[in-house]
């Protein structure tokens, strides 16, 4: 949250957890904040809801590609992260999503690098 | 020869430092209010130019397009903001007054026979802050819009799409002639009966990296009092004030434009398009090319220099392309010519945007019978002496109006409007 303006359109519950998983970077964040920057960019009528099933592709919700790239864009914003280029291909769901996030969070509390 | 179809004016929209409608633009040329003053990216960067035109009712805080605000009235979806730039959305705003009048809804928009022109420098900062982004963090971090919002052509990419434009459409780069440029270019696809209208539009950012960079060729005044500069003819000049904002004119072709039931604000006469050939940046001393250009829109026009009745003078404010200008003015029309002013005094220079605005700005005059001043004009330069310069506007009944501009590369482009009895 460097940028003040970054995540400025969010919603404050989006922010605050943003802010919560800076503070602890705790898993069990991952999926609430995942789904809720997915839904800023859903319009009204294709809000995911919290049972959808985690690996259906984001394009069978109506996410389009670019869509999906903005969305990936704020994911690496938001956990202060970098996926690599094969990781970004590999994105196509929900849950490939919160994987690869639980993976780095994994990463940085075995102190890895 | 057969007549060529006549061109009307029917719709108009504005963003622009007097004024984000017709009426509030035509009230501030009657009074001769100013858009100029200190801007406040400028004075934050302790710049050593502090003047501009400044854009009320708008917010681009930062380059994330969430961040940003404009006037309520108008609507842009998410998905069309997010490959806009700041000058993409003066457009939208704009465009909402011009289409309105144009009576153009979404089945004539998407027509084949409704094309588009746009004229923008692209947006710096956007560029600017984007590869920057890309070169610190890599390119997957690139904002998968970063094309589309900020290269030169990104009103035209993204007007069209959102405007849903199946006929032509595309932009002009000729930084200051370039939406003169396309209002000639616009003009000639209906009279070739390619088109049956057209929309027009030029637009530019209004920030620091939009505006600065004239500074480093002494191009912009170092005032800091918008009642003393910029004053264009005059021989205090020494600079122009950059602005932004947007300017959209709705041509159609005027039988069709009757059938519809839509009224033809003015005629677009004809235009002449000439170069310089002399120097990428500096305008040609004698202000030949210019000349030319006059002479052109007046002989397509089959009209004689005393059938103008005002001319909206492209003079910035600088020393040498003021007086160019002077010099070839005064070859056309003569000592008893029509009223001449340059409403970049009192506007700003909106750059890309300048000929549409002007040619706005050009065809309220007639509508309104007001000759815009030449504002802070009071010790005028030798080469301009035998000029009809007001510097108070002047209420008079107008007939016909040419329109200059001119741009780096020395293009100069002069079109020229007129009433429509009706």
């Amino acid at each position: 949250m460097n940028d003040p303006f970054r995540f400025a359109s969010y919603d404050s519950e989006l922010r605050q957890l943003i802010v919560e998983f800076h503070e602890k970077p705790d898993k069990a964040l991952v999926v609430p904040i995942v789904r809720r920057i997915i839904n800023h960019y859903q319009p009204k009528e294709r809000k995911i809801p919290s049972d959808a099933p985690m690996d259906q592709p984001l394009a069978d919700l109506g996410l389009d590609s670019l869509t999906l790239m903005e969305v990936t864009l704020d994911v690496q914003d938001a956990f202060q992260t970098t996926f690599t280029d094969e990781e970004l291909k590999g994105l196509r769901s929900f849950s490939e999503i919160t994987a690869l996030i639980d993976e780095r969070i994994r990463t940085l509390s075995e102190g890895g690098t | 020869m057969t007549e060529l179809p006549r061109v009307a004016v029917v719709g108009l929209g504005f963003v622009s430092s007097i004024g984000n409608d017709q009426q509030s633009v035509a009230e501030s040329l009657r009074s001769g209010r100013s858009g100029i003053g200190i801007h406040p990216q400028l004075k934050a960067a302790n710049a050593p130019v502090l003047l501009a035109g400044l854009i009320e009712g708008f917010e681009f805080p930062s380059e994330f397009p969430q961040s940003w605000s404009w006037p309520a009235h108008v609507e842009i979806p998410r998905t069309q903001l997010r490959s806009l730039a700041p000058h993409g959305v003066y457009a939208h705003v704009a465009l909402q007054e011009a289409l309105g009048q144009a009576k153009l809804d979404v089945e004539l928009l998407h027509g084949e026979e409704t094309g588009l022109l746009t004229a923008s420098a692209g947006s710096t900062s956007l560029l600017h802050s984007h590869l920057e982004r890309m070169l610190s963090r890599g390119v997957n971090q690139c904002h998968p819009f970063v094309m589309t919002c900020s290269i030169a052509g990104t009103l035209s990419f993204n007007l069209a799409a959102s405007l849903g434009v199946r006929g032509v459409s595309g932009g002009c780069v000729s930084a200051c002639a370039s939406s003169a440029q396309a209002l000639g270019l616009a003009c000639d696809q209906i009279r070739l009966g390619r088109q049956k209208r057209m929309i027009v539009v030029g637009a530019e950012d209004c920030d620091l990296f939009s505006i600065l960079p004239f500074a480093a060729f002494q191009a912009l005044t170092r005032s800091t009092d918008p009642s003393q500069s910029p004053c264009v003819f005059d021989q205090r000049r020494d600079g122009f004030a950059a602005t932004g904002g947007a300017a959209v004119l709705v041509l159609e072709e005027m039988t069709t434009a009757r059938a519809r039931g839509v009224s033809s604000l003015a005629e677009m006469v004809s235009w002449g398009w000439t170069s310089d050939g002399y120097h990428p940046m500096a305008p040609e001393p004698t202000g030949e090319g210019l000349e030319r250009a006059m002479r052109m829109a007046l002989r397509e026009g089959r009209l004689q220099p005393s059938d103008i009745s005002y001319v909206n003078a492209h003079a910035t404010s600088t020393p040498a392309g003021d007086k160019a200008e002077a010099v070839a003015l005064t070859r056309v029309f003569g000592s008893d010519g029509p009223w001449v002013s340059s409403t970049k005094a009192q506007t700003g220079h909106a750059l890309s945007a300048a000929g549409a605005l002007e040619a706005g700005i050009s065809v309220l005059a007639l509508q309104h019978g007001v000759v815009p001043a030449n504002l802070n004009l009071r010790d005028i330069d030798p080469a301009a002496e035998s000029l009809r310069l007001p510097n108070v506007p002047q209420s008079a009944k107008l007939r016909r109006v040419l329109s200059n501009s001119s741009g780096f590369g020395g293009v100069n482009v002069s079109t020229i409007f007129q009433t429509v009895e009706e």
